[in-house]
Parts: structure tokens; sequence; C-alpha cells
């Protein structure tokens, strides 16, 4: 799956689009998905040390959690209904960073989807750059709430 | 957009809002509470794709806030994430929306933890529990 078509399947957009390819998906088990780590993102602006240039931990977490946007997606029988629902972070827990993630690195996300109930899904799995892992995450859940029920939590 | 004031900043900068701390001090030799406050203002960088017709704050954002706010309470150069124990998002922040945020930490060896509850004024909206190294 290509960036156009991650476009088309994702609601998210600059600079929160952080899925760049597609490598590998069967749905309704696991994905890997890839995220190019550049030197230029918005992120960086105004950053002027000599420190290392680390791409934010959370925008790991963001893209793996993209991943697993994509794979809930292509997993459903219904995914049309699915997308008019706002998909957001519910739960995380056991996400633990080994390394830091530098420009020029390429992050693959592998993400195995464990439980579906209802609308929420249970993830884990784990991200690698050059066959090293560099973070893991023991269980994510996202669910898929509708804009008024957002309002009204 | 809102605009990176620092001339020289030493982190990446994922929320622009600024950590307006109210209170920081120790609870024990190794340990702390503080609590502060930050406005998500309308014009956060993460807004326009997020999603760009339903405006909402990113759950990992919560947790960027969370760390923001430790790095301010301890006067540090720098935090970074060792892990996020546990997070736990119970209801959504918009734009223009003013979270509380209330911490405390403990350092444990090499790292620190920090537990934090992010309020809004419609009540609770998040739980987070980090594990962290502080420089600086």
């Amino acid at each position: 799956m290509d960036f156009a078509e991650i476009r088309r399947l994702l609601p998210h957009r600059y600079p929160i689009l952080l899925v760049d390819r597609v490598r590998e998906i069967v749905p309704g088990e696991r994905i890997v998905a890839s995220k190019a780590v550049t030197g230029n993102e918005p992120w960086f602006a105004g950053k002027d040390t000599d420190r290392p240039v680390c791409y934010p931990q959370v925008l790991l977490i963001e893209s793996w959690g993209q991943s697993a946007v994509i794979l809930a997606l292509s997993s459903n029988a219904d995914p049309e209904n699915l997308r008019k629902q706002n998909v957001v972070l519910a739960a995380l827990s056991g996400a633990q960073f080994h390394r830091p993630v530098l420009p020029g690195d390429v992050v693959e996300n592998h993400v195995t989807l464990s439980h579906w109930s209802n609308r929420a899904v249970i993830f884990e799995g784990w991200g690698s750059v050059a066959g090293q892992v560099v973070f893991e995450i023991e269980r994510m859940v996202l669910a898929f709430r509708s804009a008024t029920e957002l309002h009204a939590s | 957009m809102a605009k990176v004031e620092q001339a020289d900043v030493m982190e990446a900068q994922v929320v622009l809002a600024e950590v307006r701390l109210k209170s920081a001090g120790r609870t024990g030799a190794m340990a702390g509470h503080a609590a502060a406050t930050m406005r998500i203002a309308g014009d956060e960088q993460i807004f326009a794709g997020h999603y760009p017709a339903f405006p909402i704050f990113p759950g990992v954002c919560v947790i960027e806030c969370v760390r923001r706010c430790l790095l301010a309470a301890l006067e540090a150069d720098v935090v970074e994430l060792v892990a996020v124990e546990r997070a736990q998002f119970l209801s959504a922040i918009f734009p223009d929306d003013e979270i509380e945020v209330t911490l405390d930490w403990e350092r444990t060896g090499e790292s620190w933890s920090c537990s934090a509850q992010v309020h809004t004024s419609r009540g609770k909206s998040a739980v987070v529990r980090l594990r962290c190294t502080v420089e600086g």
C-alpha cells in the first residue's frame, strides 16, 4: 500500500500523518508499516543545539497507532461505516523505548491485532530500525467514536 | 500558528503550548508534587491534521504535555521517556481548552517515575504514568 492509498484510508493529515508505506498486511491479524524520519520534521523548527535531534517518542507511538488504524480499517467488514467515526487513543500500557530514533532512520511498525470488541480494538507489537527493536508496545486500545459521543464524554 | 519563542530550543516541539507552573515542591528527599496549566490554543499545529474535519487533541500529545510539565517542574534541560507504563484517556480535549496537570514524581535509581492526572473544565481527561530519564 503506497502513500496515496494510506492517505485515502487514514483521516490524519499533515503534520501528523505518520505512515509512509504499508509493507505487509494480513487483515484481521497483523501489519508492517513504515515511517521515514527526516531532519526536516516540523517538530524540529527552531531547534538549534549540538544535541542529537531525536524523533519525539510520543510520535513513535502515534505512527505505530496509525499503522494499527490501517490494520483495523482493513480488517472490518464495513470500513466505510467505521471511517465515519473518529478513531481515538483510549488506553496504552507497557510502552518501552529502547533507543533513540534519528533523522535518516526508517521505522518499521510491527502491529498485531489481539482483540476486537464492539468498537474498541486492542493491539500489541513493536517498532524497529534496521532490524533492531527500538520500542515495544504491550497494549494499545483504539476506540471508534462519533463526534457527538466525544463531545459528551 | 503559535510561535516557537525560544531562539535556542533544546527539544523537539510537538506541542507548542507553554507550561504555566502553579506550584512545584518536594514531598520527600527523592519525590515531589507539581501542578501546572497549559492552554491548548486552536492554532496548535497538530489540529490541522488531527483531524481536519474534527479537531481533537491527540492522546499522545496529552502524554507529551505531562512530560513537558515534568520538565518544567524539575527545571530540567531534557526529560526523555523510558516507558509509558500506563495511560488512560477518559474524555476528549478540544481546541482552546485549558488543561490542568497535577503530577507526583519520584526518583528511583537512574530513572524517574511520574504519575499525572489531566483535567479540563469538563472533568478528568486522562491518567498517565511515565518513567523517564532527566538531564540538567
